[in-house]
Parts: structure tokens; sequence; C-alpha cells
């Protein structure tokens, strides 16, 4: 489980995070929203071990940064916002890459690595083009293709960075509620987000980054952290919750 | 069969038919029968043994080596740098080794035995791909690196041309500086041969320990290194193998461009892009390629075409074909 006080992050003179305490608990949905800037995908990718994070992290009771690769590989799978795919990559070679972390230097793919990859495409709904090239796909499918990568490494904890931002509005939420099952499933993920409404629907907890330069963070379940107050001051837009108590933005031309 | 056993095949009966070809080709009249007769040990005359056993089969392997090595060097760049242009020729690392090759013979270094050179070629071509990699973590787009490997070419090419202007006064310096320059496979013996040898032997051997971090990086840096791949211990591997490669390379033979833009190209084709099946495919097609480029020139005898010229000539329509194909991702 990846545990995380006292994180610190700054970019220049502006305090982007100061004093965040976190810890991702199997089976919840965490998500992180904030302004463009506000440091989202800095916050994600120094949890995901990948850039210095200033503070404690913990990664099943180790510092993160003296977990070694291959064993933080295992631990914490991670999307980046986004991923460019080499040419002739097909949808199983890409799954296959999930169980990287999983093999030695030189080894082969052994009968269980195959079996997970083949669980991950069935889990995904992507192994009907299994064989297809991945740039022929649709964005929401590609988006797919990334989760059942990311569940081949069999990894309890899932980092994903704006997974949602390429997609329709459908498939967007197909995702989000594909999420949701994971975390059903007993995984931990935390999900850098820009669609605060979806937030609001799909996340347990919310981590705010209220880029306001001090590096405010508002940080606990969700409907305690997305009020209409405090996303008036975070993003200066107008929320409301409805009579069924669900966030809504009010949208004036 | 499948098409990657085709191609497999195809490639290796290739390259048996062209080393054969290499041997029996050319003045004096060598059959098959004295050829065999003298890879097998037996009695001929002196000077069929000479041409077969000193003058031919080195040659010949030493193209097979050459190709084998410059392709590979291109298939491990590419997967580096993630990009489908990438190539020592293109990038100017050749010119690099080429380069700091030209300045060590204008010195005399030679003078301190042949592996002079070639260690300093090795070293230009490294320094070439710091500078790249330097650049390439800055700014990843595909047509950024490619253009920065054209502006480190033409300033090494620029260096080379003043070392020759400087190395005029001395006639024979600047012969020797421009022959070693255009390259050849003329000549050269079975100590060329081990040179290259044992440089393709630690390149297979480090391309293969790199060959599934290369494959990571199909998905980007950030995902490779999500994945446990040690992105810094790959880079220097990577620069390590291809320095290597493309700078003994150049010391051998000369620049000989394009080749190792082209042969992983045709073996991603045939084999798929996965390392473990794209690199020895590359090393084979480029050693079979290589070999039949310079059996051309060979038969071209009045002329001593260096290799590197028709590489050039043939790799060029390629490197544009390859160009336009990637042309919205390269804008």
């Amino acid at each position: 489980m990846l545990r995380a006080h006292g994180v610190h992050a700054s970019a220049g003179a502006r305090i982007l995070i100061r004093a965040l305490a976190l810890s991702l608990e199997p089976g919840t949905v965490t998500a992180i929203v904030g302004p463009n800037g506000a440091g989202k995908s800095t916050l994600l990718r120094g949890l995901a071990g990948l850039a210095p994070l200033q503070g404690d992290v913990q990664l099943d009771g180790h510092a993160l940064t003296s977990v070694d690769a291959r064993t933080r590989a295992r631990a914490l799978a991670y999307l980046p916002q986004r991923t460019a795919v080499s040419a002739g990559l097909t949808v199983r070679d890409v799954v296959r890459l999930g169980r990287l972390p999983h093999r030695g230097r030189f080894a082969g793919l052994s009968e269980a690595d195959h079996a997970v990859v083949d669980a991950s495409l069935q889990r995904m709904q992507v192994e009907r083009f299994a064989d297809r090239p991945i740039h022929t796909l649709s964005g929401g499918e590609r988006q797919r293709v990334m989760l059942a990568r990311m569940l081949a490494t069999e990894a309890p904890t899932m980092l994903l960075d704006e997974p949602t931002t390429a997609l329709d509005v459908r498939h967007a939420l197909d995702l989000l509620r594909t999420l949701r099952a994971l975390a059903d499933e007993g995984r931990a993920v935390l999900v850098a987000m820009h669609d605060l409404t979806h937030a609001d629907a799909f996340a347990h907890r919310v981590v705010c980054l209220h880029a306001d330069d001090q590096g405010t963070v508002t940080h606990g379940p969700t409907a305690e952290v997305l009020t209409p107050a405090r996303l008036q001051t975070v993003f200066e837009v107008p929320f409301i919750r409805d009579g069924e108590g669900r966030l809504r933005v009010c949208v004036d031309r | 069969m499948n098409r990657t056993r085709v191609a497999l095949v195809g490639g290796v009966l290739g390259l048996l038919a062209a080393l054969w070809l290499a041997l029996v080709i050319g003045p004096g009249g060598v059959t098959s029968a004295d050829a065999w007769t003298v890879l097998l040990g037996g009695q001929t005359s002196d000077m069929v043994r000479a041409l077969v056993w000193d003058l031919r089969l080195p040659r010949a392997l030493l193209a097979v080596v050459v190709g084998a090595s410059l392709s590979l060097a291109g298939a491990v760049t590419q997967g580096l740098f993630r990009n489908p242009l990438a190539e020592p020729g293109v990038l100017g690392v050749s010119a690099g080794a080429a380069m700091a090759g030209a300045i060590g013979l204008a010195a005399g270094v030679d003078a301190a035995g042949p592996w002079a050179v070639g260690a300093l070629a090795c070293v230009g071509a490294v320094a070439v791909l710091i500078a790249l990699m330097a650049w390439a973590r800055a700014d990843a787009r595909l047509s950024t690196l490619i253009l920065c490997g054209v502006a480190i070419a033409s300033v090494c090419g620029a260096i080379t041309t003043l070392v020759l202007s400087f190395g005029i006064e001395r006639w024979e310096v600047a012969v020797k500086v421009v022959r070693w320059l255009m390259g050849s496979f003329e000549g050269r013996s079975w100590t060329h041969l081990g040179v290259g040898a044992g440089a393709l032997g630690l390149g297979i051997t480090g391309a293969a320990w790199l060959r599934r971090d290369l494959d990571a990086l199909g998905l980007g840096a950030q995902t490779a290194a999500s994945l446990g791949v040690d992105l810094r211990q790959t880079w220097r591997g990577g620069i390590a193998v291809v320095g290597l490669l493309a700078g003994v390379c150049t010391a051998l033979t000369g620049v000989i461009g394009f080749v190792g833009l082209v042969v992983p190209h045709m073996a991603r084709a045939a084999v798929g892009p996965g390392h473990a099946r794209l690199l020895p495919a590359s090393a084979l097609f480029g050693g079979a390629l290589v070999l039949m480029v310079d059996l051309v020139t060979r038969s071209v005898d009045t002329l001593a075409l260096p290799p590197g010229a028709l590489t050039s000539l043939l790799g060029t329509p390629v490197f544009l074909i390859v160009l336009w194909r990637l042309r919205a991702e390269v804008s």
C-alpha cells in the first residue's frame, strides 16, 4: 500500500503542494483535481516513483526511493497522460509489456505470464482485437488496452494521469465505471482528472490542489471536499448540488 | 510457413549465395570446386589459395560483419530514440567518428597502432550520441532530433574538411586521410575482420541485454520507467553499443550511411517490432545487403567505388519514402 505524508512540491517560487498526507486504501478510488498547472501530474509521477517528490512516501512500509525499480513496478501501475505507442505494436504486444517487471532480463514469457495477459485482455474486453496494431483502435478501445497493460502487471495500486481526457463523454464514463469496478475488486486507484462532476460521481475520496501558490490542498471524502463554495474559490466557476445531491456545473455564456 | 520464417530463411539463403559469389566472382578463374577445396583445406595452386583465403574470404566476411553491425546499431538507435528515422549515419554519429578518426590520422596517432584510429572513432561516435541524447531528453519530437543530427553531421564534416585543408601541405597525410574517409572493403585482412567481429560480438551481447528495455521504450519513456526499466542505464548501454559499432565500422570501412536506417525497416516488416526478433533479423539482413553492395562495387572493377557512396545512392530514396509515410508524425 502507498502512504505519503509531509509531501511538498513547488514550481519556481510557487508552492504547489504543502504538507499533503495521503494513503491509498485498497477498494477506493481517489481523484486528484485542480486547475491546470496545479501539480496533479507532478504529484502522480512522484507517487509513482518516477520523479523526485519531497516528503515521506512509503510503499508497503519501505521508503519508495529505496524500493528497487522492478519491485516498485509490480506494486504500482502507472498510466501517463499520453502514451505514444511505436508503430506496429499489436494490442497483445502492449499488454505483454505489462509482464516485464515479472520477468528476468533474458527470460521469455512463461505459461503463467501468458495466462495473466489473456486474463487481462479478457477483463478489459479487448481480446477480440488482440492481434490488431494498436494505432488502428479508437480512443476508447486504446485506453482499455492501456488498462489491460496495467492489469497485466498485477499491481494492487493503479495511478492514472487524466485517462479520460481524449475520450468522448460516453467512453469517459465507461472508463470511470471500469476503474470503480477495479477498485471494488480490491485495488487502490488514484486518478488525476479534470471533470469535477465525474470525480464527484466515481471517487470515494478527493485530493483538491488549490493552485493558490501557497500549496493549499484539501483531502478527504468526496462530498466534504467538492463543496460548491470550495470549487468557487479554487476554479472560479459556480457549482451547485441538485436535489439528489449530485454535483452540477452552472454554465453561463 | 509464416512471413517471419520465409524472411529469415530467405535472408540466410541470400547471405550464403552472396558469400559463394564473393569467392568465385572476379579475375583469376576461381571455380566453385577450387573454392571448396580451399575452404576444406585441400591442395590448390598458391594463387587460388591467395585469392580465396587471403583476399576474398576476409573481405566478404568483413562486409557481412560491417553490414550486420551497422544494421544492429540502426535498430538499437531507432528503439533508443523512439525514432524511425534515427540511424548512426543520419544522426551524425558516423560523421563524428569520421571526424575524430581524421583528426587522429592527421596528427599521426596511427603510428601507435591501427587500433588507435578505431578507438578515436569510437570516442567521436559516443560524443555525438551523448550530445544527441541530451537534446532528445529536452525535446523528443522526431523532426528536431533529425535536424540536430543534421547540424552535428555538418559541423563534423566541416571540421574534417578543415583538417584536410591543413593537411594538404603534407600530401601523403592528406591522401591517407582521404583514403580512410572514403572507406573501402579493398585489401582488408583477417586482422580487420577480427576487430570488426569482436566489436559485433560485444554489440550483439549488449543489444541482447537491452532488448526488453527497448521493447518497453516503445510505450514511451514514462511508461517504460513505470515498468521497472532503468532509463539512465538503458541510455548508457545503448550509447555504448551504438558508439562501439558505428565507431569500429567507420574506422574499418569508412562512413557507410543509410544501411542502419533501411535494414531495420525491412526487418520490422518481416518479423514485427519486438526486439527479440528485430535485432537478429536486422543483423542478418544487413550482413547480406552490404555483402551484395560490395559484390556490385567489386564488379565495377575500373572504379574504386567506395561502398558508402553506393549505399547512400540506394538508401536516400528509402529514407525519403519513410519520411513521406511518417509526414504526419514528423510535422
